[in-house]
């Protein structure tokens, strides 16, 4: 069968009223890129991710007073990834597995990929004399004997789970038709930004937890097509100004060029037939 | 060639700061990023970047604008300020390419970008275009520098096929003037909405257009004046009426921008920021001021206002670029940027060797006015070639003694104060003094303390420590546990609990007597503080979160279920007392079924805990009933 052989894009659903908070999925990981001690330092943001922490778990306040919910963050995997679309030397990838990844090779630090994430989930060396970009990676390397991530595969109480993103959202769905009282209507993810493979159901607004700005934020800041529609996607027409540009702007001054010379033979054509027809009236 | 004073002043202060700047430079490349910048995860663009490459760009504009006045529109009066502002335009893109070698992390890498495309992206086009524009201006130089040497053929033909690149480096120009400003498109969340608008590019090459020929104003006043040459007031009247006009351009663009976004309640309405302020102040030097002094006759006629009016607009276009490149940024990252010393002396040292090497041509070389080559084939009475003695007097003089002298002064000084970036050695944890490894959970009322520095993380409730354990009745702040355990050195916010405690793991033997002995020579405390009842107050179990803080869904339902210990966490604690064990058997939890796998007790939704508790005191019941009828059973008792 044709299916078996392209791969279906894959996700991670994380149900944020399930986690405990335990950090096992940032051990896996750490455990399973080998990834060095994290010290602290200034470059650093507070959310616990960074170029050696490809996840990590924050902390927000629950529905009722001193409740609380953790929230693993981690990268989103757009559909349509930024960093991809910015990067100059193409070293991201939007992989038929739905992972993006980085290809260090290629890369020459111009961080333009942290600027376009929207997410701010890509991290980068600082410390190292030569820097690469850190950033969760969901594919082949992440597989522990099973065939899931190792974030997936620590998770001790299911609360992040790895699959098919349609069978995901479809699993998404049926949590919250089951228990309407529990969650919130709203699968994070499924839309924004053009979608993401990495998609959240939650019980209280996890919108400053993952940095994805929420509806009405995208309304207050004036860019609203970015809750169906990707960065990508925003800017696609501008991509193709370029070439226009080049050949409008050069062909219009080769045009004023040709135009001044075509006005200044036509000229000296004139000034010759005025010489022909009456030679003394130049001579005045 | 006599100078004036103050040309040698400036030119010893602009020495200095290239020279500092080579020091840093070496030091960025050694020590890396994380020691030189003040860039962080979420404001990756820093000083280099923006005000070398986006705004320097920007400064550079005019050697385009002016180039397509004299050379595609014929407009034979600017021939003036032809020459000066290419040049200009050369010497603004290559130091702009040359801080970006700094700014990158892989310099050696920035190849890629010719073999290894991604069209899609802004910055590939900016840096095809500002790459090639490069080159363009520089065959466009190369008659400057060649007809002072005795090679007229080369001179001849360069001017001959000037056109070609003349209209390349046009369109490229505002090409990558537009691209430059798509390349903050791709933030449209993070960027603020003042400075975001999908028309950024337009308003980029506009704002640059006009921008530009107020900085070649300002600069042909400023370098006239230095040189104590006549300044073309005309000249410089239809050149500030030009910029007027694209400002003008600019003004409308940006209000239309705004109506047709909805978007003046930034500016004034019921959303002033403080970003509203610096919005207003950017626009204000940028367009106000420059566009009532250039578009007003009487004032566009005296010298004084046409620089004001030029250094406003230049002023106006810096703070426009770093707004948005940088300080646009600070609302959504929820951190500010402040560039550290290395970061603004190798950025205005660049600057500085630019302007060195700009004075240079301007007085060894025919900037100024073109001398007339194209009608004159041999056109030795014009220019004087150089001569043996000339070069020697250049590079081998007084200047070159002088320059030695502030070498030798500046280089230790700038080694010795930026000993904690670019010069001494970096650590990332270098900044304090003596620091123990000490990382914050997420809340930061925990810290994660490696104590005994063998790589192993245990849980400190510092939150608790203060409110609980650091308040005495009738004892100042002093005399708490600060006396102890932040005493080292005066930047020091956590001394290393090494100082104190030699093993974590002994509670008898914790603490460290000799260290205390030798720190406050007296021996005396150690007996008053072993006679002392150091024994915890005995907690009953309700309120076992008291020492256990809460960081666990829903923990008040199990308050009556707690367990005592003093060091750790709730969560660290119920689990240690189970995992300990479970760990022995089951070492690295590799098995998803073994016992050391969280999944072996956690096989349920964690708001059903109450239930797991139940499920394992039935399980301890069975034992111990089938222990009871094990040892009852008089068949399998031995005998």
């Amino acid at each position: 069968m044709s299916e078996k052989k392209q791969p279906v894009a894959k996700g991670i659903l994380t149900d944020v009223t399930k986690c405990i908070g335990c950090e096992r999925c940032v051990e896996g990981c750490v455990r399973q890129h080998k990834l060095p001690a994290d010290p602290p330092a200034h470059f650093k943001a507070d959310d616990g991710l960074s170029a050696y922490r490809y996840t990590s778990i924050r902390k927000i306040k629950g529905k009722n007073p001193g409740e609380w919910r953790m929230v693993r963050k981690q990268c989103l995997h757009c559909n349509e990834p930024s960093c991809a679309a910015v990067c100059l030397v193409s070293a991201f990838d939007k992989n038929s597995d739905g992972s993006v990844t980085y290809n260090a090779d290629k890369c020459i630090g111009c961080r333009y990929c942290m600027l376009g994430c929207p997410f701010s989930n890509v991290r980068y060396q600082y410390d190292n004399p030569l820097p690469y970009v850190g950033k969760c990676k969901m594919n082949e390397d992440c597989r522990v004997p099973g065939g899931m991530p190792a974030c997936v595969s620590a998770c001790p109480t299911g609360a992040t789970v790895y699959g098919p993103r349609e069978e995901l959202i479809k699993e998404a769905r049926r949590r919250i038709k089951e228990n309407p009282d529990r969650y919130i209507d709203y699968i994070y993810g499924e839309h924004d930004f053009g979608g993401t493979s990495v998609i959240y159901i939650s019980d209280v607004p996890i919108n400053d937890a993952i940095d994805m700005p929420s509806p009405e934020k995208l309304d207050a800041i004036r860019v609203p097509q970015l809750k169906k529609h990707s960065i990508p996607h925003l800017l696609h027409s501008w991509v193709l100004v370029a070439p226009i540009q080049f050949f409008a702007v050069a062909g219009s001054l080769f045009g004023i060029k040709f135009l001044q010379r075509r006005s200044r033979l036509m000229q000296e054509r004139a000034l010759k037939k005025q010489e022909k027809e009456n030679p003394t009236e130049t001579e005045v | 060639m006599q100078q004036s004073t103050t040309i040698k002043v400036i030119k010893d202060i602009l020495w200095a700061l290239t020279i500092s700047a080579a020091v840093v430079g070496v030091g960025r490349f050694v020590n890396g990023l994380a020691a030189t910048t003040n860039m962080t995860d979420f404001l990756p663009w820093g000083l280099w970047k923006i005000l070398n490459m986006v705004a320097g760009a920007a400064v550079a504009t005019s050697g385009f604008v002016v180039a397509a006045i004299v050379y595609i529109l014929n407009l034979e009066k600017f021939k003036s300020v032809a020459r000066f502002s290419i040049l200009i335009g050369f010497l603004g893109y290559g130091s702009s390419l040359f801080s970006l070698l700094f700014d990158i992390g892989l310099p050696h890498r920035g190849w890629h970008p010719f073999f290894m495309w991604n069209p899609h992206s802004f910055l590939f086009e900016v840096f095809w275009c500002v790459s090639i524009y490069w080159g363009v201006t520089a065959l466009e130089i190369i008659p400057i520098v060649t007809e002072r040497f005795p090679i007229p053929r080369i001179t001849h033909m360069f001017h001959k096929y000037m056109l070609p690149f003349i209209v390349l480096g046009v369109t490229l120009s505002t090409m990558h003037h537009s691209s430059l400003g798509s390349l903050f498109m791709a933030s449209p969340t993070r960027l603020h909405p003042l400075w975001f608008s999908l028309w950024i590019p337009v308003e980029f090459l506009i704002s640059a257009m006009g921008s530009g020929l107020a900085t070649i104003v300002v600069l042909m006043i400023v370098f006239d004046k230095l040189y104590k040459r006549k300044i073309d007031v005309a000249v410089m009247g239809k050149l500030a009426i030009g910029s007027a006009i694209f400002l003008t351009l600019y003004l409308i663009l940006k209000s239309v921008d705004f109506t047709v976004n909805n978007k003046w309640n930034f500016v004034f309405g019921p959303d002033y920021t403080w970003e509203s302020v610096v919005f207003q102040a950017e626009f204000m030097f940028q367009v106000i001021i420059p566009v009532i002094i250039f578009s007003l006759p009487f004032l566009r006629r005296r010298i004084s206002m046409l620089a004001l009016g030029g250094a406003s607009a230049f002023l106006g276009l810096g703070m426009h670029r770093i707004n948005t490149g940088i300080v646009g940024y600070f609302r959504s990252a929820e951190s500010i940027y402040i560039p550290s010393i290395s970061e603004i002396v190798l950025s205005f040292g660049i600057m500085a060797g630019t302007t060195l090497i700009f004075m240079f041509l301007l007085e060894r070389f025919h900037v100024f006015e073109e001398p007339d080559v194209e009608h004159d084939e041999f056109h030795t009475a014009k220019v004087q070639y150089w001569s043996k003695e000339e070069a020697r007097s250049v590079f081998l003089g007084a200047r070159f003694r002088r320059v030695l002298i502030i070498a030798i002064v500046v280089l230790p000084l700038t080694a010795v104060s930026l000993r904690n970036q670019a010069t001494g050695s970096y650590k990332p944890d270098s900044r304090l003094v003596e620091r123990a490894p000490v990382a914050m959970d997420t809340m930061r009322t925990w810290l994660r303390i490696d104590a005994n520095r063998n790589g192993d993380m245990v849980y400190f409730p510092h939150e608790y420590h203060m409110m609980e354990l650091g308040r005495r009745d009738g004892l100042a702040k002093e005399d708490t546990c600060v006396k102890c355990h932040h005493l080292n050195a005066p930047k020091d916010h956590n001394s290393s609990c090494r100082v104190c405690h030699t093993d974590m793991e002994l509670p008898n033997n914790i603490f460290n007597w000799d260290n205390h002995k030798t720190r406050f020579e007296t021996d005396a405390d150690r007996d008053a503080f072993l006679a002392m009842d150091r024994t915890i107050p005995k907690i009953e179990f309700e309120a076992c979160d008291k020492c256990h803080e809460s960081n666990m869904l829903g923990l008040q339902n199990y308050k009556e279920k707690g367990f005592s210990s003093q060091a750790h966490g709730f969560k660290d604690a119920l689990h240690g007392l189970c995992l300990t064990c479970h760990r022995l058997v089951d070492e690295d939890a590799a098995n998803p079924d073994g016992p050391g796998n969280c999944r072996y007790c956690h096989k349920l939704n964690p708001v059903d805990i109450e239930m797991t508790m139940q499920k394992l005191e039935e399980k301890v019941l069975q034992l111990q009933q089938a222990e009871l009828t094990k040892t009852e059973d008089p068949s399998t008792a031995p005998n």
